[in-house]
């Protein structure tokens, strides 16, 4: 079990690490194409479920725990606020992106593998892996990135509605509380972190869709493979994350 | 390389998902970058703020980014930790200039530890009338025990006593004998208590009804004395009327006594010549008496002879007298003589006529 972990831990990494340097690839236009189009189906398209999320966590999740913890504990509202941006949001929005895309791209990419092989001339010249990789994972992080922002924007904009109407304040005073209670750099770093998982996730689809070798099962398989893949790599830079904080 | 435009999934530049995608990104770009400079703004990032400091031997609980309060209101954060060449520490804050303004020459930071609270630095503005020097904005500073300390405190003096208590909880377990015979005779006592308080009980009851019985007296004696006291009230009124009268008659009194006065200058005024006219109507008497010793003594001599027929005149008189009594109508009109014969019998008979008749 080490050993396999340890070989999928190699594998996510060589696809980060051909996509981080073959990113000139760029330059092409079906490249940028495909990045386009993967930022457009993980990114724009999940919006909608983001902001909802992002909603009902803000309007129940912090008003309920404010609550429960006391409105004028600060240490509450600190934490709150830290865990709602910079740690429920990225996992929040990395786990919409893996039910939704990671799942849909480890499935696209076994496919390819199966019908025509990324060697076939339909791709283009995808003699490279990393024509396919680069894309998925650039747009994959730059969609979760986005989706973070969408999530905080939402989250935080309905908490401090929902608490200043559950405990009859104002809305001012509400958002001085949370401009006060956390640190600028919360909302890049939680930012940051929404990409890099994005990126870890689509690294993690490509590497199980380009596993596939010539079984329609594997392409099951491969997705399964992905999801649990992809939910253990959020959970460990998560706590990669917390461990770099507290040191 | 083949053309990638040959498959119908591959798009060129002129993809219709471009504008929408940077559309997108570049909302939520703005989103985030507001998000970011409002925390900053409200940190102070793009103000300087005002700088004070307090040197420490320790700077644990402290360190850059710890918020500053005053009055519970946050004003700041720590925003450096520095270590002094004597070993002491030096910490420096960031407060808000408004803040900056309300602190005196004494002001003060406390270190606050709670369990459940972050740490936090409490300034106390002070009370001295100059403000803090601008050139060596300097605090006093302590800390605050936290609910360990304290209960490490507590701990350190209940120690001994807790002690004390095992000891004497085991000495009255090894005489429990002794205890039970004095709970007994406790119980004892506690019976003989409730008996006396049984009859302090009925005491009381009687102390109850005497004073009630008193109260009642009391209630009497207070109207008679009301009543006493109306009627010394009226007597007072009485005898200022009569004091009144007292004056007034004084009054008159004073004017007899003022004619009285008047008439007794009068008299000693006229006493001389009224004597001297006294003793001239004396001598006159004097004279006249003696003429009538003469007179008399001449009388003497021939009075007894005429005084013989006196008795036969009052008998003609009388005799006179009674007959024209008995002329009518002179005998309606006439009473008839009174006895000077005292009767035997008391009853008056002509006192009793009226009455009878």
């Amino acid at each position: 079990m080490i050993e396999g972990s340890f070989r999928l831990a190699v594998g996510y990494t060589s696809m980060l690490v051909h996509a981080t340097m073959r990113r000139d690839l760029l330059r092409r236009a079906d490249v940028r194409a495909s990045f386009v189009r993967q930022v457009h189906r993980t990114g724009v398209l999940t919006v909608p479920f983001v902001l909802v999320v992002g909603l009902l966590f803000g309007a129940v999740v912090v008003t309920r725990a404010l609550s429960m913890l006391g409105p004028d504990n600060d240490y509450a509202l600190h934490g709150v606020v830290r865990g709602g941006v910079r740690e429920l949001g990225p996992i929040i929005t990395a786990l919409i992106v893996i039910a939704r895309s990671s799942v849909a791209i480890a499935a696209e990419v076994s496919l390819m593998q199966l019908r025509h092989g990324i060697h076939d001339d339909v791709w283009g010249d995808a003699a490279h892996e990393e024509e396919v990789v680069l894309p998925r994972v650039l747009g994959v992080a730059t969609a979760s990135a986005m989706l973070v922002a969408y999530f905080q924007s939402a989250a935080i904009g309905s908490a401090l509605l929902a608490t200043a109407w559950n405990q009859g304040t104002t809305i001012g005073n509400e958002v001085e509380r949370f401009l006060l209670a956390t640190d600028w750099y919360e909302v890049p770093l939680a930012i940051l972190k929404g990409a890099v998982m994005g990126a870890g996730i689509a690294a993690i689809a490509c590497y199980h869709g380009l596993a596939v070798r010539g079984a329609i099962g594997d392409v099951p398989k491969a997705v399964v493979a992905t999801c649990v893949g992809s939910v253990v790599f959020v959970m460990v830079v998560d706590a990669i994350g917390v461990l770099a904080w507290l040191l | 390389m083949a053309a990638v435009t040959t498959h119908p999934h591959h798009r060129g530049p002129g993809s219709p998902y471009r504008v929408t995608v940077l559309i997108v990104l570049g909302i939520a770009a703005l989103l985030a970058a507001a998000m970011a400079a409002a925390i900053a703004y409200r940190h102070g990032m793009f103000s300087q703020g005002e700088r004070l400091y307090f040197v420490t031997n320790a700077a644990q609980g402290m360190s850059a980014g710890t918020t500053v309060r005053l009055a519970g209101v946050r004003v700041g954060t720590i925003t450096d930790v520095d270590l002094l060449p004597d070993a002491s520490v030096r910490v420096t804050l960031g407060v808000d200039p408004q803040a900056r303004k309300l602190l005196r020459a004494d002001a003060a930071a406390d270190l606050i530890r709670e369990q459940l609270q972050p740490a936090a630095i409490e300034l106390r503005p002070g009370t001295a009338d100059a403000p803090l020097p601008a050139n060596d904005p300097r605090l006093q500073f302590s800390r605050r025990p936290t609910i360990t300390e304290v209960a490490a405190d507590l701990n350190r003096r209940l120690g001994p006593i807790l002690d004390d208590v095992k000891l004497l909880t085991a000495s009255v377990a090894a005489r429990r004998g002794d205890i039970e015979t004095v709970i007994a005779q406790g119980g004892a006592a506690a019976r003989d208590l409730a008996a006396t308080a049984q009859s302090l009980r009925a005491v009381a009851d009687d102390a109850r009804t005497i004073v009630a019985t008193a109260g009642g007296q009391v209630k009497q004696a207070l109207a008679e004395a009301n009543r006493t006291v109306s009627e010394a009230r009226r007597a007072m009124v009485a005898a200022q009327g009569t004091v009144s009268e007292a004056g007034r008659t004084a009054a008159r009194v004073g004017d007899v006594a003022g004619r009285a006065g008047e008439g007794l200058t009068m008299i000693t005024a006229n006493l001389p010549a009224m004597l001297r006219k006294l003793d001239a109507t004396l001598e006159g008497v004097n004279r006249i008496v003696a003429d009538g010793r003469s007179v008399s003594a001449a009388a003497a001599a021939s009075l007894p002879p005429a005084l013989g027929n006196v008795p036969p005149l009052v008998e003609d008189a009388r005799q006179v007298a009674g007959a024209v009594k008995g002329i009518w109508p002179l005998s309606s009109r006439v009473p008839p003589p009174h006895s000077d014969v005292l009767t035997l019998d008391s009853h008056d008979a002509s006192a009793a006529a009226p009455l009878e008749r």
